[in-house]
């Protein structure tokens, strides 16, 4: 039922005549509407390691990064593969999936082209990185005659370099991006809404087949995005405003707005004022691509590394604000210095967090006094390796969130050489034996709610910092150096032998206290003691007929 | 309650508040170093942020992990097979925000550095044996990432040393009462000052 929204949206037409907002615009005259265009390479990902002859045509292929994928073609789509789906997964569903990696920085270097081609066309173009642009509409729909003939200008200027194009057309930037993505009539969910909803009233038109595109009409971008459901917005916000019962942005667009801002803060009512078609975000041409490195070269060459921090300090500064200004920052970062002779020391840095101007500089002066270069430094290049947004730096405040890309990605990486059961998350369960009462689950699955308690008979504060997974066997002698058996009452023990097979003398102990155990029908009863030995470890030690075992270590 | 004790509840909010935003803009933390235990104040101000550092006795370590994870943030634990997740928990360790990897084995190294390299702090067993050459390229790739290391059991000139003099587990009496606290004596260098002793007090006196 979903796959045929499709079509449905491509018979929303508004018709020759303009809509009635846009004549209501044109008479009136009182306020200025932009009109912004986004416009999408689809795949782009795929697009580029295709050109660059690392995926084949003919088959599902698909580029990855950090054991997900980034992107995927038809075919793939077809059979059932999904951006952000693990590889594992997608390769599970489509067995003859070709698989690339993604080359993010390849990926912008290629979009350049894209961004200089439509520049001929349309001037003041924004790339808003994955395949996507964002251009102004006013003046290019009045030079083309209309904002259908600029969009069919602009696909013929790509038309040379082989690429297909998705537009969608809008008042904002915002609104501008969805209707690209309803052009595609792919992200089913959304037009399967939008279309019941454009059907009355709104009427955004669909251009096909020459190039998929969506154009809402002027002062209609809230009718527009009313009915879309609010995961579009992304982030952690969407996910709460799902809790509150508020699922379409037509929900958020009609609460008042001091609320949205004493409850959400400033991001939730930036997301409301998305949700209402009043994006303000203008398209900034020339902002498209962050500056690809910090490049110095140094005539003559320099020595030592305190030269080069000076050198460096302030260009890193202006480096860093530059992509501050964007909202990026620097996850990692690539370092490469050649020396006068030719040496070359190249290495990439990480670290936790983001790389400060600071940062970035202490990287490049150790990597200098340790590269032992034997001639003066003569050029430093600095490539940032992996760029975030700055917002998935900051502490979340609505709520938690789970561990950022990379630590993932440490995390998948050991899965995949220790197995899954390779790392794990510890989480509190119930019972009443040590063991039991520290549960680990494998990362990625789901941890289980712990057991109902009460648990009398488990161990109080403070508790052994080591664990025996399985209990350890040990003996216990008393002073005449026979075994002390587990009982109600037990024997003073006065030696203790260790799993280590040391003996020790005990210098105090507590208990035995009764331990009854149930597994189905079955009861085992246990004596449980604690031992203080004399070399300054403290033990727990668990007893019945066969024994004792260590359950516990105070270390 | 008095309208002055909810003004002191609202002064204590907003100062929450406050220093929460402060630590999202830019601070320089990361020179200072990360917090230790309250009783090793005196001998051991902060773990300094970049380096290795030593400490025989597991229940400190932990106490260590639990102040030096920042507030909200992941914090990881290699090769303790058979940590005691409760005692964690009492130690202050947020348990649901700690990654494990119980058994390296041969990739003991790369996990360290692989965490060291995204996360705050990391806590690991000193492996049973490691090259100088390898530990040294480890402690490196720590220092470069600011990361900080906790290891429990030695390693080759770390920041800062915590040697276990003495451990008092007191409350046991010839079958009688139990354990209920420890009392630590610990020596701590820091880098080549001169070595100082300081008692930690552990265990809940419940």
């Amino acid at each position: 039922m979903i796959a045929d929204s499709g079509p449905e949206v491509r018979s929303v037409r508004s018709g020759a005549a303009p809509s009635a907002p846009e004549r209501a615009d044109r008479t009136s005259g009182r306020r200025t509407v932009r009109r912004i265009a986004v416009l999408r390479v689809p795949d782009w990902s795929v697009e580029v390691a295709r050109a660059a002859g690392e995926l084949p045509g003919g088959v599902p292929v698909a580029t990855t990064h950090l054991h997900r994928i980034v992107a995927c073609d038809d075919l793939a789509r077809e059979a059932g593969v999904r951006v952000g789906q693990r590889v594992r997964d997608a390769q599970a569903g489509a067995p003859s999936l070709v698989l690339a990696d993604a080359d993010a920085v390849g990926e912008v270097l290629a979009f350049a082209h894209v961004i200089r081609a439509v520049e001929g066309v349309v001037p003041g173009v924004q790339g808003l990185g994955d395949g996507a642009l964002a251009l102004p509409m006013r003046g290019a729909a009045r030079f083309y005659g209309g904002e259908r003939e600029a969009i069919e200008a602009i696909a013929a200027a790509l038309a040379p370099l082989g690429l297909r194009i998705r537009v969608g057309v809008a008042d904002d930037r915002f609104a501008a991006e969805l209707a690209e993505r309803v052009a595609a009539g792919r992200d089913v969910h959304e037009s399967a809404t939008a279309s019941a909803h454009g059907a009355r009233g709104t009427a955004h038109e669909h251009i096909s087949p020459v190039t998929p595109a969506c154009i809402v009409p002027p002062g209609a971008s809230r009718a527009f995005l009313a009915p879309m459901p609010v995961t579009v917005l992304g982030g952690e916000l969407a996910g709460m405003l799902l809790r509150l019962g508020l699922t379409t942005l037509g929900d958020l667009a009609a609460l008042p707005e001091a609320s949205v801002r004493d409850r959400f803060g400033a991001e939730g009512l930036r997301d409301q004022h998305r949700a209402r078609g009043l994006d303000d975000r203008a398209v900034e041409p020339g902002s498209d691509h962050p500056p690809d490195a910090l490049a110095l070269e140094f005539e003559p060459g320099i020595e030592g590394s305190e030269e080069l921090g000076f050198a460096l300090q302030g260009r890193a500064d202006a480096y860093v604000a530059e992509l501050a200004a964007r909202r990026l920052v620097v996850a990692e970062v690539r370092i490469l210095l050649r020396a006068d002779l030719g040496g070359i020391s190249e290495r990439t840095w990480r670290k936790p967090g983001f790389f400060r101007a600071r940062d970035v500089v202490d990287r490049a002066r150790w990597q200098l006094s340790e590269s032992g270069l034997d001639s003066a430094l003569v050029e430093v290049r600095i490539t940032p390796e992996r760029l975030e947004r700055d917002t998935d730096h900051m502490p979340g405040l609505w709520g938690g969130r789970g561990v950022d890309e990379r630590t993932r990605g440490v995390i998948e990486r050991l899965q995949g050489v220790l197995g899954r059961e390779g790392v794990v998350v510890a989480s509190l369960g119930g019972g009443r034996l040590l063991a039991e009462r520290g549960v680990l689950t494998p990362w990625g699955d789901a941890i289980a709610e712990p057991r109902e308690g009460p648990w009398p008979g488990s161990l109080p504060e403070p508790r052994p910092s080591t664990v025996f997974r399985p209990p350890q066997p040990v003996t216990l002698l008393d002073a005449d150096g026979s075994t002390v058996d587990a009982d109600e009452r037990i024997r003073p023990p006065v030696w203790f032998r260790s799993p280590a097979g040391d003996r020790r003398r005990v210098a105090a102990w507590a208990g035995p206290w009764p331990l009854r155990l149930r597994t189905g029908a079955l009861v085992e009863s246990l004596a449980r003691i604690q031992v203080v030995d004399g070399a300054g470890d403290a033990w727990v030690l668990l007893g019945d007929d066969a024994g004792w075992r260590a359950e516990g270590r105070y270390d | 309650m008095t309208i002055a004790d909810l003004d002191r509840g609202k002064a204590a909010t907003i100062e929450a508040l406050r220093s929460r935003m402060r630590g999202m803009e830019t601070t320089e933390v990361e020179s200072i170093g990360l917090p230790t235990p309250a009783a090793l104040h005196r001998v051991l101000p902060a773990l300094r942020v970049g380096g290795v550092h030593a400490v025989d006795s597991r229940s400190l370590a932990l106490r260590m992990l639990a102040t030096a994870m920042p507030s909200g943030g992941w914090g990881a634990i290699v090769g303790l097979a058979d940590v005691g997740v409760e005692a964690a928990a009492d130690a202050g360790v947020p348990v649901d925000r700690v990654v494990l990897v119980p058994r390296p084995g041969e990739a003991w190294a790369s996990a360290v550095a692989g965490f060291a390299e995204v996360l705050p702090v990391v806590l690991a067993a000193a492996p049973g044996r490691l090259a100088p050459a390898e530990a040294a390229r480890l402690a490196a790739r720590v220092r470069g990432a600011d990361g900080c290391l906790i290891v429990l059991g030695d390693w080759p000139q770390p920041a800062s040393r915590i040697r276990t003099l003495g451990a008092a587990w007191a409350g046991a009496d010839d079958g009688l009462g139990r354990i209920r606290t420890a009392r630590l004596e610990v020596e701590v260098t820091a880098g080549d000052r001169v070595p100082r002793r300081a008692v930690v007090e552990l265990g809940g006196a419940r």
